[in-house]
């Protein structure tokens, strides 16, 4: 089974290619890295890593940078597409498990939780999940343990039904409704997860938490 | 001074519902032209619909003024153009979040693309 790592990346310069190397070290030899729009040296230091690098010329949203991913992976072949952090919060050996769903074909998409184990999470992202977790129950009927996880596993015909439009953040709670409406079966598998003073800056802060909760109610209104 | 009033209905009245039909047609129309979905379709002949049965019949507002404690119906002419701002504004956001994809789209596209090409090329070398 051809599996590909699609990271989305926004000015990860300094961690992009760590992440792409523990992958590699895990056995994982197809990695697209999207870098999305950023100003400093992501695609090269991506490139430099061994991943195949797709740059977008302007900054769209880490969700336009997934959809490019994934489009970029089936083009190629991929039977399994998994989403992963450049921010290296994620633990490539987490992967193993999160595919098995797929590989036994018991379910088109698994979502990897950080919140079904115990572990040291900041309270504001704690904060956020909640709030998404109940957004995203709002628009999809589907309630989520993490619903803003930013590692998924897709099967290929799960990826190739899913269309992701949401640009930004936006777009976690968006696949849920995919789900939904496409009638693709998933699971909830835990992952671990590491913060650090730099992961803790990327990702949402509460603008983009109030930003991405306006879009969803406006754009469940406008369907 | 006089109150302009035609077969007994105020001037904002008839505005506000003319102007609510225009924007039904409208919405009819780029349905049938394939510009809008049904569900958008529904939406918009619902919310000029409840606009314009408002300013025809101001008592069902007379009486929202009621319940909510407002004092009287004339407010509802404000309440009605509140309506029309918030619509106004959300429309903006729709096209703007339309014009955002298209461009989108496009960034994306071309970043595949140049994959493909940069590949041929360093082929070729």
């Amino acid at each position: 089974m051809k599996t590909f790592i699609v990271i989305p990346a926004y000015n990860e310069a300094k961690t992009v290619s760590r992440a792409v190397h523990d992958l590699k070290t895990h056995g994982y030899d197809h990695i697209v890295v999207v870098d999305d729009g950023s100003s400093d040296k992501t695609f090269e230091e991506a490139e430099r890593a061994g991943a195949s690098a797709v740059k977008h010329v302007i900054n769209c949203g880490v969700g336009a940078a997934t959809q490019t991913g994934i489009d970029f992976a089936l083009k190629n072949g991929a039977d399994a597409i998994v989403t992963f952090d450049a921010d290296c919060q994620h633990f490539a050996n987490d992967i193993e498990r999160l595919i098995e769903p797929i590989l036994k074909r018991k379910y088109d998409v698994v979502i990897g939780s950080r919140f079904l184990n115990k572990q040291k999470i900041p309270f504001s992202r704690k904060m956020f999940n909640k709030i998404g977790n109940l957004l995203t129950y709002l628009i999809s009927g589907i309630y989520s343990t993490d619903s803003q996880s930013g590692i998924k596993v897709f099967s290929r015909e799960a990826a190739k039904k899913i269309r992701i439009t949401a640009n930004r953040f936006e777009y976690c709670s968006e696949i849920f409704r995919e789900i939904k409406e496409t009638h693709l079966s998933f699971i909830e598998v835990p992952v671990k997860v590491s913060y650090t003073d730099y992961t803790k800056l990327k990702g949402q802060n509460f603008a983009h938490g109030l930003e991405t909760g306006f879009k969803l109610i406006v754009r469940s209104l406008m369907r | 001074m006089n109150v302009f009033t035609f077969h007994g209905f105020a001037l904002y009245q008839l505005i506000t519902t003319i102007f609510c039909l225009v924007m039904i047609l409208k919405m009819i129309s780029r349905y049938r032209r394939h510009e809008r979905t049904l569900k958008e379709l529904i939406v918009w002949v619902v919310t000029w619909g409840v606009i314009g049965g408002l300013a025809f019949f101001p008592f069902i507002i007379d009486y929202i003024a009621q319940v909510f404690g407002v004092k009287s119906g004339t407010s509802g002419f404000f309440a009605i153009w509140l309506i029309i701002l918030t619509y106004a504004f959300f429309r903006t956001f729709v096209v703007v979040e339309h014009i955002d994809k298209k461009i989108t789209d496009l960034t994306r596209k071309a970043a595949l693309d140049s994959y493909d090409i940069d590949r041929v090329l360093k082929k070729d070398k």
